[in-house]
């Protein structure tokens, strides 16, 4: 996962944030989404 | 029993409970900060040192203390008067449940469980019950998510908070309110609390949960504002409740809190 990849959210973050995201920005292991206010650690995303 | 007349108000047992507290450092305007931990009357109340929920009660540390009525006798709040240093909304509630110790720096599911709520105010246990994450001591700077895994007030198990902003750079005794699942009305238990990033830092947070009693608002600084029976409604509190305070800050501060609290039972 790289800035610009399109990721989908995987639960329980995915029942709230259930469309597909670009990856903003990345710090460290933390991965900022286009529209979406925190962070996902990559547990939480899965490449669509 | 119940209070169901004027005379009823007047002639019933009657409990006068001051109270007053420093004031404490808030986030920003528009966030909820806990007087749970500040000092002052009742004294402060302590973290609490376990994930698991507990049920505190009017004997915990931190709460408002009262002795129970005799039953058939009920209790309820029939006035209130608050003068505060600083504008807001002072949130005065039953603190049915808290959990303490969770982790600001793990992603995975962290377990609660414990004590499902023991006080039932509308007769379906949990309804009208809120969710808080409470700081006890501050997370970290990195933005995260947060949902939460519950029971709803139906008995319905595997609910989950919709996705919140986790904040960052809490500060101590801050409160974030956590919006149930579509259809949901309350909570009678938690099971886990997950965050989708770690914040950096572990500090210390819990879920608290808040059956809401009255609200006083503070529109004038040292004006003082006094709630009768009338307009509080003359809510119940239920035996051994753990009556706390929170406020609606309208800046960094919650500005200095003193006032009188009555109960009345009959």
């Amino acid at each position: 996962m790289q800035v610009g990849s399109i990721v989908k959210v995987l639960p329980p973050f995915g029942d709230t944030y259930n469309g597909t995201y670009t990856i903003v920005a990345i710090d460290g292991d933390t991965y900022f989404l286009d529209g979406i206010d925190g962070g996902f650690c990559a547990d939480y995303l899965e490449v669509v | 029993m119940s209070i169901t007349t004027l005379d009823g108000i007047i002639g019933g047992v009657d409990q006068l409970r001051s109270y007053g507290k420093a004031s404490s450092t808030a986030k920003a305007a528009g966030t909820f900060q806990s007087l749970w931990l500040t000092a002052g009357q009742p004294t402060s109340g302590t973290a609490p040192a376990v994930a698991t929920m507990a049920i505190p009660t009017n004997a915990t540390t931190g709460a408002f203390y009262f002795t129970n009525p005799t039953s058939p006798a009920l209790t309820y709040m029939s006035k209130v008067s608050l003068t505060a240093s600083t504008i807001g909304t002072m949130i005065i509630y039953d603190r049915v449940g808290h959990s303490g110790i969770l982790n600001g720096t793990l992603t995975t599911a962290q377990a609660v469980n414990g004590s499902t709520i023991d006080r039932n105010y509308t007769g379906v246990l949990g309804e009208d019950v809120e969710m808080f994450v409470e700081w006890y001591t501050a997370t970290g700077a990195t933005a995260s998510n947060i949902t939460v895994s519950y029971t709803n007030e139906q008995g319905v198990s595997g609910r989950t908070t919709v996705s919140t902003a986790f904040q960052a750079t809490p500060v101590v005794g801050q409160m974030l309110p956590l919006p149930l699942a579509s259809g949901d009305r309350g909570v009678q238990s938690v099971q886990s609390v997950t965050l989708s990033a770690s914040t950096g830092t572990a500090g210390a947070f819990g879920i608290t949960l808040v059956k809401r009693i009255a609200e006083i608002p503070i529109t004038i600084a040292n004006g003082g504002v006094v709630l009768d029976p009338f307009a509080l409604g003359m809510p119940q509190i239920k035996d051994n409740a753990c009556i706390a305070m929170m406020v609606l800050c309208s800046t960094t501060s919650t500005g200095y809190i003193t006032g009188t609290i009555n109960l009345v039972q009959g």
